[in-house]
């Protein structure tokens, strides 16, 4: 096999960024911490919720939000509800993006369901899976089920990564205040995750490479799977998703085999915020995090075993009600906006 | 065409092979009515039935025989199919559902599933047979499922409709997005995949002289041929095997399993490579080679 030493590279500076990253925002966080409780921003579930909804808005992404959400976790400024509530709304906020740039196009004179549908279906899959795994993972943390499952610590990681990195942190800490330590580790971070995105495989197989895989429908389980594996490698549901185009030669894949692979690139696109709390050494945050994946990972299964052809259907007539018409998708993309907002007044 | 018509006395097995008559309005068909004895108790039914049948079937102008055999009903018809080098097997479907079906299991269903040719599978409220309902997934595949379809219709002078249904979404700006909202015609007219592969299904039927169309839905696929098969009237539908073998079998999605479950209509399901039955009872394979003793053999 052909090692790629730029993308390798690209992989090694991604990690050490990451890890730096999540170095600044713990030190920076700690200094926060108590400006943080006092200024009372996340008091409930759903101020958490929509807090962490509105910071994936504001950085375009979920993952940078999430780990930064840890950071404030083993600060103490949130506790493990909150945590896990904000995680959720990262979630929540994460594929706004892609809809945002369709709404865009539509405003162009594009025609909303060509436009939009695949950027909808992605945000309604997620929401559909993640609303009652939110109380689902609600229950599991509050009763402490998933307590148990703590990894070992990594004593001699640790310390090697303070040595490496602590005297780097004390430098920037040394001169700048708590919040830009916190803000130049949320950049940083965003940073790693942005290279880390390059030092994947580019995959241009085209036709002859999948012959005819595009017209053929796969197993859901399987694709939930697949979607479960590949985002363990990727990190990132769009770009697992990126990874699916050349299966087809034109560009596009069945919703049979889109939805369910979804569902899976859902559970795993935690794996980098699971590295953040083992980097943190916090094994509280590590159950946050897996409770979050568990509780992904057990509604997707429930569906996907026992209604799973119903659930296709409920999905495409959401999006054929919200594209029907540009006023039902301008009041959907303002509730979009609203509802986060909404959330921090609750 | 060599034909296996199966028959366990049942209402259900008489009516199968009633409708499979229409098949036989061409000459020149070898037809064997095959009728298994689970139970000593059936046998004087079983062999009552396939005389009237064979009575029947006669004026066919078809070289018409029938067989007998003592076993389970599913192993056995899969014996006979594997033995007898046949082109089709026709079974009647009891009509379980639900939790009858996985209790008790379905002769028509294992039959289906592990038949080395094409089955026909006719429910309770098959009759006639006007119309047919070819569904292609594309590829050469889907191509002899609509060439078969089209022998069919030509023979029993039906009508016929080809569909396609496209359930794809777009994952990048560049597709082309106008292909996922367009008919048949539309398809063909662009020279499209679809659209060339729809255009060889409309030769094929040319050349069989069938007559009929071909149509493009845009859904999800199963909830699409159910729509078309339940709002077209079909009489019979039409579609590849998509069991697969081996690791495909673990991977694809069971398209058949689902039309022959959620249709109330004839469905034939096409398959041309043999693929080796494991038994229900643990044992190997069975071996081609008949059981001469366990079965009396004859022309009625």
């Amino acid at each position: 096999m052909k090692i790629n030493a730029r993308k390798l590279a690209y992989a090694v500076v991604a990690l050490a960024l990451f890890i730096l990253a999540i170095q600044l925002m713990k030190a920076g966080a700690k200094t926060l911490a108590p400006a943080l409780r006092d200024a009372s921003l996340v008091e409930t579930p759903p101020n958490a919720l929509g807090f962490g909804w509105l910071g994936a808005y504001l950085v375009l992404s979920g993952s940078p939000v999430a780990a930064a959400t840890l950071g404030l976790f083993n600060a103490g400024a949130v506790d493990a509800t909150n945590a896990f509530m904000m995680i959720n709304g990262s979630r929540m906020g994460a594929s706004f993006i892609v809809l945002f740039i369709g709404f865009l196009y539509m405003l162009r004179g594009h025609e909303p369901k060509r436009s939009m549908s695949m950027g909808l279906l992605s945000m309604l899959t997620t929401w559909t899976t993640y609303i009652p795994a939110m109380l689902l993972g609600y229950v599991i943390l509050s009763n402490g089920w998933l307590d148990g499952f703590r990894p070992a610590p990594a004593s001699e990681l640790i310390s090697l990564v303070d040595a490496v990195f602590d005297p780097i942190v004390a430098r920037i800490t040394s001169w700048a205040p708590g919040l830009l330590v916190f803000v130049v580790g949320v950049g940083v971070v965003m940073a790693s995750f942005n290279l880390f995105d390059r030092a994947l495989p580019d995959l241009n197989l085209g036709r002859a490479g999948f012959g005819e895989a595009p017209r053929l429908l796969y197993r859901p389980i399987v694709m939930f799977g697949l979607g479960m594996a590949v985002t363990t490698v990727s990190t990132s549901v769009s770009v697992s998703l990126g990874l699916l185009v050349p299966l087809s030669a034109r560009g596009y894949i069945r919703v049979e085999n889109v939805v369910p692979y979804i569902m899976g690139a859902n559970v795993t696109t935690f794996v980098d915020t699971l590295l953040a709390s083992l980097l943190m050494d916090n094994p509280a945050a590590f159950t946050v995090v897996l409770v979050e994946m568990t509780s992904v990972a057990l509604v997707s299964l429930v569906i996907l075993t026992a209604s799973y052809r119903g659930y296709e259907r409920l999905l495409l007539n959401m999006v054929g009600a919200i594209t029907r018409r540009r006023r039902s998708l301008t009041i959907f993309m303002l509730a979009l906006v609203g509802a986060p907002i909404a959330l921090l007044a609750v | 065409m060599r034909i296996l018509m199966c028959s366990d006395g049942s209402v259900a097995s008489e009516q199968a092979a009633q409708f499979a008559a229409y098949l036989l309005k061409a000459p020149g068909h070898r037809v064997t009515l095959f009728g298994v004895v689970e139970n000593d108790r059936e046998a004087g039914s079983i062999k009552h039935s396939l005389d009237l049948l064979f009575a029947r079937l006669r004026p066919a102008r078809s070289d018409v025989s029938i067989k007998m055999a003592r076993g389970h009903a599913a192993e056995e018809i899969l014996e006979e199919a594997e033995s007898g080098d046949y082109d089709l097997v026709v079974v009647g479907d009891r009509g379980r559902r639900g939790l009858t079906r996985f209790l008790l299991g379905s002769t028509s269903s294992r039959v289906v599933q592990y038949a080395p040719c094409s089955v026909m599978v006719v429910k309770k409220s098959s009759r006639e047979l006007r119309r047919i309902l070819a569904c292609t997934a594309g590829g050469e595949p889907g191509l002899r499922d609509v060439r078969l379809a089209a022998r069919i219709a030509a023979v029993a002078e039906s009508g016929m409709t080809v569909l396609h249904v496209m359930s794809q979404v777009a994952l990048s700006d560049d597709s082309d997005l106008y292909d996922l909202e367009a008919s048949a015609e539309e398809l063909i007219e662009r020279g499209t995949r679809e659209g060339r592969h729809l255009a060889a299904a409309l030769d094929s039927m040319a050349h069989a002289g069938a007559r009929g169309d071909v149509r493009v839905r845009h859904g999800l696929v199963m909830d699409e041929i159910d729509s078309e098969a339940r709002e077209g009237g079909y009489d019979l539908v039409v579609v590849g095997a998509h069991f697969g073998r081996g690791v495909s079998r673990l991977l694809l999605d069971d398209v058949t399993s689902h039309v022959l479950e959620a249709l109330d209509t004839a469905v034939l399901v096409v398959r041309d490579k043999p693929s080796p039955p494991p038994r229900s009872d643990g044992h190997p394979p069975p071996s081609p080679e008949p059981k001469a003793q366990e079965r009396g053999e004859g022309a009625g």
